[in-house]
């Protein structure tokens, strides 16, 4: 039944991977990688962090080793599920010169079963912002749709926020919302096990294929009490009441320039955040240069080329384009998408080399805005 | 000519002027005429003369050593030509009639003389001219930018 | 029509006529026997085989669809490469994209259209299509203005424009010799000589220092910031709002233009690199 709780132990929850390779999904989720979490092809629940944590921070990513056998005991990847939904770069159609003119084919839709391990509340709803603007609009990203359908998603309500978390001022977590086809609470509490939640008949029909038993009031009363204590150590607030409204009456505040004299418009922000989606098209052509292919890949505002006009970037200064970028998530994006671009996860603070961090350059511009009331 | 008066408050750089100020001017302006390829101006020449352009085109234009004279710009019916009333100084462009041109000509000492005797009609005047120079100096501008490129 | 499969592919095209207008400006025209139906201010996605792809306004005549005109000037790398094409070749063409002239709207009102140089092509469906309606519109002004007089686009068409009974058209030149026996300034020195009131519909189109400049002088004459339209232009990759290219603060160009009413876009284009 929708709606249902039901409780999973351990293998109880590997067989829940593994009714979902049966069903003939690859599997993608966390993993630890390079001293960090990847989001990368899984075979099993062996492949999960177990009993790993990390310590983020402006600028800093550690992981530590938890004192206990948690599998999803850490906040954010650096990677996010935008990996997967807007590859870095896509094939977007093929063209072939020849003496009848050009012979133009799109490749084939991708077609993979895919089941996204462990998505957070802030991710979930990072997808469903890039939904809104990929799939929903008057012209859909045709790639991004046709993978975007066939996702399962298994959510986890999280249970360790990290330093940059403010998933709570975005309104995106720690309970995922709504949009899973399974939403599971990891508790670690007396015996290790999974309060899943079914959002969807498909995730009934794999949860079905597996021993579970029913919840009790205790078992949810647990869950609650995980995803209660982690909304009290978010990292980070962000007040996100009137945020659009104060930055766009802000456009000229001498905060711009002063984050943009740290900035090194080095884009990881862009490209860690699971909501920025610009791309560009690339063209290539083989030797011959009779087939010519045009790419999809990912860019970035940030550099000095993505605005540029008759011979001239259109935001030469990294002031404009910092401006441009957190106008963007914050502000403009409400005027586009009627949402908040920013689900507060945190990344584009954790991933900046020199620890910009936007709730606090918010938090700055908000600040000097309140003082010019009282005193206008 | 007979109705100088209504030929001054017809011009657009005196539209609304008080009636009394444009029959003070009066004395100051005459009618002219000038034929096609004559000048109204030459660069060098000290200008003495505020002209009131009625009809025809005038080109605005810099001499120069052994090639066709630059044409800056033209200017016609409703302009105003000589806008240095205020300040003596030489011409520093030839101004020339394309085709026909009838023009109100105001004396610039006629001019003084009034303006001196009558503060509020020298006030009038100037931030006028002031209008008219500022108005050309902006299109200018924006011709240099050579936009078009 | 040729179904489209994802909005990044582009249909094949093949130049079905070439007509050199000046040293670097050049149309193509392109037989689209099943019509190619547009909306006067759209533009396409324009595909060079291997080189990429350029937006450009479409200058045709939306009443003929079975014929799709564009009006191209060499300045970049895909413009380059069209200019080295001729009739015979063939190209990638997506669209009709984008916002348009509010033709329709207009009518029962007196209509400026003010040009600057290249600026003429986006307007000429515009302008067409307005001649076409005659009857529909009140006054009806043409202003147009150029480098120098051998920089004048559509020469032909502005003789037949300048022919008629019921249109007024002025042509002004920034740059010009004795040869040249029309006005000579900026194209806002034509403002002088017509009627303007604050009830014309006024579509503007030309360098921005040029669109920013006649609305400036527009406004000074009582021309309301509601009544007139503008085209502009940012970078764009893909045309339909999902590269992120073109923004302007909350605006997609390539979708909520690139013809906007003023009023909707002024706060923005006030403030610098936005």
């Amino acid at each position: 039944m929708l709606g249902e709780h039901l409780v999973l132990d351990r293998e109880g929850f590997a067989a829940v991977l593994r009714a979902l390779v049966e069903t003939g999904h690859d599997l993608v989720g966390p993993t630890v990688r390079d001293g960090a979490i990847a989001l990368d092809t899984l075979h099993g629940i062996d492949e999960l962090p177990e009993g790993v944590g990390d310590e983020q921070a402006p600028g800093r990513y550690r992981l530590r080793q938890r004192d206990d056998l948690a599998l999803f005991g850490y906040a954010t990847s650096p990677h996010s599920w935008k990996r997967e939904l807007l590859p870095p770069r896509v094939p977007l159609v093929q063209i072939r010169r020849g003496p009848h003119g050009l012979a133009i084919e799109a490749p084939p839709p991708p077609s993979r079963k895919v089941a996204f391990i462990g998505v957070r509340g802030c991710e979930l709803a990072a997808i469903g912002v890039q939904d809104q603007v990929l799939r929903d609009g008057a012209y859909a990203d045709a790639d991004y749709r046709a993978r975007r359908e066939q996702v399962f998603v298994l959510a986890v309500h999280c249970s360790s926020p990290a330093g940059t978390c403010f998933c709570v001022s975005m309104g995106t977590g720690p309970r995922a919302g709504s949009g899973f086809d399974l939403g599971a609470t990891e508790i670690l509490d007396g015996e290790h096990r999974f309060v899943v939640e079914i959002g969807t008949p498909a995730g009934r029909a794999i949860i079905e294929r597996v021993a579970s038993r029913a919840s009790t009031p205790a078992d949810r009363a647990a869950a609650a009490a995980v995803t209660d204590s982690a909304a009290t150590r978010m990292g980070r607030t962000m007040p996100a009441a009137g945020l659009r409204d104060v930055v766009m009456a802000n456009l000229e505040h001498p905060r711009w320039q002063a984050v943009a004299d740290r900035c090194l418009g080095c884009a990881n922000c862009t490209m860690a955040c699971p909501t920025c989606f610009c791309t560009s098209v690339e063209d290539t052509t083989d030797l011959s240069g009779d087939v010519a292919t045009r790419a999809r890949r990912w860019d970035s505002c940030f550099t000095d080329g993505f605005a540029y006009v008759h011979g001239g970037s259109v935001r030469p200064s990294l002031r404009a384009r910092y401006r441009q970028w957190l106008t963007h998530k914050l502000a403009t994006w409400h005027d586009q998408f009627g949402t908040s671009g920013c689900v507060g996860c945190g990344r584009c603070i954790t991933w900046c080399p020199v620890g910009i961090d936007i709730t606090e350059e918010v938090a700055a511009i908000r600040g000097d805005a309140r003082t010019r009331n009282h005193d206008g | 000519m007979d109705d100088l008066e209504g030929v001054l408050k017809a011009h657009s750089f005196l539209a609304g002027l008080a009636p009394e100020h444009t029959a003070f001017l009066v004395s100051c302006a005459k009618n002219v005429r000038f034929r096609p390829g004559e000048f109204l101006m030459r660069e060098g020449d000290r200008e003495d003369t505020l002209y009131l352009i009625r009809q025809g085109t005038v080109t605005i234009e810099m001499p120069r050593l052994g090639g066709e004279p630059i044409c800056l710009e033209t200017i016609g019916p409703g302009d105003v030509l000589g806008v240095s009333l205020l300040t003596p100084r030489a011409a520093h462009l030839d101004c020339r009639a394309r085709e026909a041109v009838v023009a109100l000509a105001l004396d610039n000492a006629c001019m003084h003389r009034k303006m001196d005797e009558d503060p509020r009609l020298g006030y009038t005047i100037s931030m006028r001219l002031l209008e008219r120079t500022y108005e050309r100096l902006a299109r200018a501008r924006l011709q240099h930018l050579d936009v078009y490129r | 029509m040729m179904p489209v499969v994802g909005p990044y592919v582009p249909r094949a095209m093949t130049i079905a006529r070439a007509t050199r207008e000046l040293a670097d400006v050049f149309t193509y025209s392109f037989d689209t026997p099943a019509g190619f139906a547009f909306r006067p201010g759209q533009f396409n996605m324009l595909y060079v085989h291997g080189i990429g792809e350029v937006a450009i306004s479409i200058s045709g005549d939306p009443a003929e669809p079975q014929r799709l005109v564009h009006t191209i000037r060499a300045v970049g790398t895909v413009t380059r490469a069209l200019d080295h094409l001729g009739e015979g070749s063939v190209l990638g063409v997506r669209g009709p994209y984008g916002s348009a002239w509010p033709v329709e709207d207009a009518k029962g009102r007196d209509v400026m259209v003010i040009a600057g140089g290249l600026g003429l092509a986006p307007l000429r469906p515009a302008i067409l299509q307005v001649l076409a309606n005659r009857a529909d519109y009140g006054r009806v002004t043409i202003l147009y203005g150029a480098r120098s007089p051998s920089e004048l686009v559509f020469r032909e068409e502005l003789q037949r424009w300048r022919g008629r009974f019921d249109v007024r058209l002025e042509v002004i030149v920034d740059h010009a010799s004795r040869d040249w026996f029309g006005p000579i300034g900026v194209v806002t020195k034509l403002l002088d000589g017509v009627p303007v009131e604050p009830d014309d519909a006024v579509f503007l189109c030309g360098p921005e220092i040029m669109m920013r400049f006649a609305t400036r002088e527009l406004e000074q004459r009582g021309v309301p910031r509601d009544a007139i339209w503008l085209s502009l232009e940012r970078s764009m990759k893909c045309g339909v709002g999902l590269c992120g290219h073109c923004q302007l603060a909350g605006s997609f160009v390539c979708k909520d233009g690139p013809v906007y009413r003023l009023d909707r876009i002024a706060p923005y284009l006030q403030v610098r690199e936005l």
